[in-house]
């Protein structure tokens, strides 16, 4: 189906994600890292980014901020799953100067809730 | 008049363990979702591996609440009962509770000790939940970073004691990181924002066990490795071999 980027940096979650993913028929690079984010896009083009915000290191911010710099990933929708609670949305700051397609509140979100949101977004992809 | 030593003790402890607490409470979010998420794959997949992920972060969790409660006790009314302690000792049971973890996580653990005989004054309770604590919060961050990662402990001496803790192969921790971090336990959700995408909790709950032995974590290195830990009175007394 879809060529999905999954940035967390969780092991067990990565896991539970990637597998209720693949099992949809998506394909899923994970990565754990903003870094390690960036250079798998580099070499592996993905159709939709799955991203979580605290990330050791440079953060999922910063991972937003550099990947819209570039002209080619400034249309790749990114689909929020993160601990980060939904007032970040408030944020002009953030909400303004990166698109972001969609936001999920990781803890609340099941498994088949994720599945519904990247299944309509790589449909519209 | 004026405040006595003991009501400052306690109002000092409340403020760190205020702290403590918030940062658990942070901390806490990541098991329980890994749970709520495992316990969902668990239902498609039929797997005892899952079952088993799901247990261990479990028992992680808990692990955490129990070392803070520990130090709350010894704060409010239990005291620590110091003895001469054979600091290896209390590094292998520490290696051994935190195996299971470890495995889970591809990270590897290493036990490194630098000298023959090390007997320190310490209660063996306190030191072994401290070291595990901080062996939680260790071997998440560098599952973080790549696999196969690798977590030390480890005792060597030096000129001001026993210096026992746990290292890192990932790169993050630094004197300057700790110092910051000190400073916003309990304001910022990742005071270690650069080591973990956790809390830290485990480091926060380590240091104040640690306290109740007047000791306190810091930063140290070892092997060419950063870590985080404490520095213990070396035992005087006759290691019989």
């Amino acid at each position: 189906m879809g060529r999905i980027l999954l940035l967390e940096p969780d092991h067990l979650l990565a896991k539970a994600y990637r597998k209720a993913l693949e099992r949809s028929g998506h394909d899923v690079d994970w990565q754990r890292t903003a870094q390690g984010g960036i250079h798998a896009l580099d070499t592996n083009p993905r159709d939709l980014v799955i991203l979580e915000l605290e990330m050791a290191g440079h953060n999922g911010v910063e991972f937003l901020y550099e990947l819209r710099s570039y002209a080619e990933w400034q249309q790749l929708p990114v689909v929020l799953l993160t601990q980060v609670g939904p007032h970040i949305m408030d944020n002009p700051v953030l909400t303004k100067n990166i698109k972001i397609a969609h936001y999920l509140h990781k803890p609340g979100t099941k498994l088949s809730e994720l599945l519904a949101v990247v299944n309509r977004m790589v449909q519209v992809a | 008049m004026g405040r006595t030593r003991e009501s400052e003790q306690k109002s000092y402890a409340r403020t760190d363990h205020f702290r403590a607490l918030i940062m658990l409470a942070e901390e806490l979010k990541l098991p329980l979702t890994q749970i709520a998420r495992l316990n969902e794959a668990a239902q498609v997949e039929n797997s005892p591996e899952t079952l088993e992920a799901i247990d261990l972060t479990a028992q992680s969790a808990l692990h955490l609440v129990d070392g803070l409660l520990l130090s709350l006790r010894l704060y409010t009314s239990e005291a620590p009962q110091l003895q001469p302690v054979a600091v290896g000792a209390v590094l292998q049971d520490t290696a051994h509770a935190l195996a299971p973890y470890a495995e889970q996580r591809n990270c590897q653990l290493q036990l490194h000790l630098g000298v023959k005989s090390s007997l320190v004054i310490t209660d063996p309770v306190i030191l072994q939940a401290a070291l595990a604590s901080l062996g939680l919060m260790f071997i998440d961050a560098s599952s973080q970073d790549k696999d196969s990662s690798i977590v030390t402990l480890a005792a060597h001496r030096s000129r001001w004691g026993m210096v026992t803790g746990l290292y890192s192969d990932k790169q993050g921790l630094s004197a300057d990181l700790y110092r910051r971090a000190d400073t916003i336990f309990g304001q910022a959700k990742r005071p270690f924002s650069q080591f973990t995408h956790g809390s830290g909790a485990g480091a926060v709950i380590a240091d104040a066990l640690l306290q109740t032995m007047s000791s306190r974590l810091h930063i140290s290195h070892h092997q060419k490795r950063s870590g985080l830990a404490a520095t213990l009175l070396p035992s005087q007394q006759l290691h019989l071999v």
